[in-house]
């Protein structure tokens, strides 16, 4: 029942994504002209939208197995931090043109020495806590390198771009962004399919892992560096996109969903789902210019994260 | 053979040299902080031993695969610690991850720990719904379901009550009589001296004295390192003691 309901929410938001965002809501065009922004602009918002949720429920759900953190969300191990200081920079430093697609490759740069210098501060044989500890320091250090760039924007036309680029969204990009993000997330899931018992065994206790056989150290690289390619490729095709990589996890364990497997496919479908409604409600909001994903879903998931705080807190009383 | 040569760890272990017989249960004793459970994480490779080596069968641990240590050891910590509401039937199963044994063996080994630690009723049930005693009992259990010819069980029984307590300790016999060396960290001291065949007193991180119960827990050995008088008690049924504190 969970998944017939879970699947109907899943088309609708589909459906309310492909037909909203012009005069009318309709889903089969009528002319050429309509015909030709369903192919070259919804059609590629949808499937973009639909491949963030996915990079970042997948990283969300990733982490929070491996770090054994029910709060743990791509944005806490500064890779998205440093996809998108690559990229402002680029920008400051005028290298690239903010349609171009170099952009995203820089981008992706960043995000992979974010994980480089985690993994460098972390340690040879990082434990859970300490990963998340040196995150949340390398996300604070990315933040504000991000704030003075922008303090330093040469006119304010170009703070405007820059600050609205990083508050995510998924309007105006195209199918070339599609295919920017598409392999990532296919190397990813190659990356997390050969690891697949790696992640299975997360549900026990760190030092019992360590005695199953596993080369824990290289297991736990191979996951983060999946979590690195879908964050950064999720930064530079949509910018700071948050709590997606958090809730959609927790939307998928309160499906009744256990085993770590079930629960990051779970979480892909989910945070498909999730930031193709946000996207459509983005759409449907009748406002003088379009609100960005990222200021959207925080105003969702932030009140999200703080009901599961309360939970927790329950939880331990 | 397992042995500790000159192992120093710092601030846990020092220059710790014993030699501890295979197809024995040997228990840890000592006062907390005497480097019990730094002595099985250093047996399971999850220390970095400073100085000196630990072997088996002549073979210095650390030259062991990942693989290799897993087909030779399993581990239970101090504290079992389960990060997903997986099921108990689930848990058992993962718990054999990367075991080199045929399907049917590993059945078997599942179905005997299920039954051994009376584990039906709580098949279906996920684990973080169970109390602590039961999910220590799932944890042991999870180390039954990978039969390891070294088997090394920080203070197995903590948490369990009276009848587990001692079902835990007759499953570690049998496994010895099986042939598996058993290590465990044990506060009991009662307990220790009725089942474990040698035991090891630590303190401060050093070796006090290695040998049979009887002699390990003398009155001597007991007022130097936990500072107690010991009255025994002994029948053919088992250990009991009355201690009281030397500066009390």
């Amino acid at each position: 029942m969970k998944w017939i309901l879970a699947t109907f929410i899943a088309l609708l938001a589909v459906l309310w994504h492909i037909g909203s965002g012009g005069d009318r809501w309709s889903l089969i065009p009528d002319t050429p002209l309509e015909s030709y922004i369903l192919q070259q602009i919804r059609l590629p918002r949808l499937v973009l939208a639909a491949c963030n949720g996915m990079a970042l429920g997948v990283a969300g759900a990733v982490l929070q197995l491996m770090l054994r953190n029910p709060l743990a969300e791509p944005g806490i191990t500064g890779i998205s931090g440093g996809a998108a200081v690559a990229t402002v920079l680029a920008l400051y430093l005028g290298q690239f043109d903010p349609v171009s697609l170099g952009l995203p490759f820089i981008g992706m740069l960043g995000g992979l020495f974010a994980l480089l210098c985690l993994w460098v501060f972390a340690g040879r044989y990082p434990q859970g806590v300490r990963i998340i500890l040196v995150g949340v320091a390398l996300a604070a250090i990315f933040g504000a390198i991000i704030a003075v760039v922008l303090n330093l924007a040469p006119n304010p036309f170009a703070f405007q771009e820059w600050a609205l680029w990083l508050m995510g969204s998924v309007a105006n990009r195209g199918w070339p962004y599609v295919w920017l993000v598409l392999p990532a997330i296919f190397v990813s899931g190659l990356i997390l399919w050969w690891q697949r018992r790696f992640i299975q065994v997360q549900v026990f206790d760190e030092q019992v892992v360590e005695t199953m056989g596993f080369e824990t150290s290289r297991s736990k690289f191979m996951l983060l560096l999946a979590v690195a390619l879908l964050t950064s490729v999720s930064v530079v095709s949509a910018g700071i996109v948050g709590f997606i990589g958090l809730v959609a996890p927790h939307l998928i364990r309160l499906l009744g969903i256990r085993q770590p497997l079930s629960i990051i496919a779970g979480s892909a479908l989910g945070g498909a789902v999730l930031l193709v409604a946000v996207d459509a409600l983005v759409k449907s909001l009748n406002t003088r210019v379009e609100l960005q994903l990222g200021v959207v879903i925080a105003l969702i998931g932030a009140p999200w994260l703080l009901v599961l705080l309360v939970r927790q807190r329950r939880q331990h009383a | 053979m397992l042995k500790f040569v000159d192992v120093t760890i710092a601030n846990r272990l020092t220059s710790l040299s014993v030699s501890i017989p295979t197809g024995k249960l040997v228990g840890v004793v000592g006062p907390n902080g005497a480097g019990k459970s730094t002595l099985l994480k250093t047996i399971a490779g999850l220390t970095h031993i400073e100085h000196g080596r630990v072997e088996y069968e002549q073979t210095d641990l650390r030259s062991y695969s990942a693989d290799k240590r897993r087909q030779l050891l399993s581990y239970l910590p101090q504290f079992s610690q389960f990060n997903e509401p997986v099921t108990v039937g689930n848990l058992l199963q993962l718990s054999q991850m990367n075991i080199r044994a045929s399907s049917a063996d590993l059945a078997c080994w599942q179905q005997n720990a299920m039954e051994n630690f009376e584990l039906g009723n709580l098949q279906c049930r996920p684990i973080t719904e169970l109390s602590g005693g039961e999910q220590r009992r799932v944890a042991i259990a999870c180390m039954a379901t990978c039969q390891r010819p070294l088997m090394l069980l920080d203070e197995p029984v903590s948490g369990l009550d009276l009848y587990y307590q001692l079902l835990t300790m007759d499953w570690l016999k049998t496994c010895v009589k099986k042939g598996a060396t058993v290590v465990i960290a044990i506060h009991d001291l009662a307990l220790a001296a009725q089942y474990c065949d040698q035991l090891l007193m630590l303190n401060n991180g050093k070796a006090v004295a290695f040998g049979c119960p009887n002699d390990v827990l003398s009155d001597t050995n007991l007022a130097h390192t936990f500072q107690v008088s010991v009255d025994w008690l002994c029948n053919e049924n088992g250990v009991a003691m009355l201690a009281n504190r030397l500066n009390g």
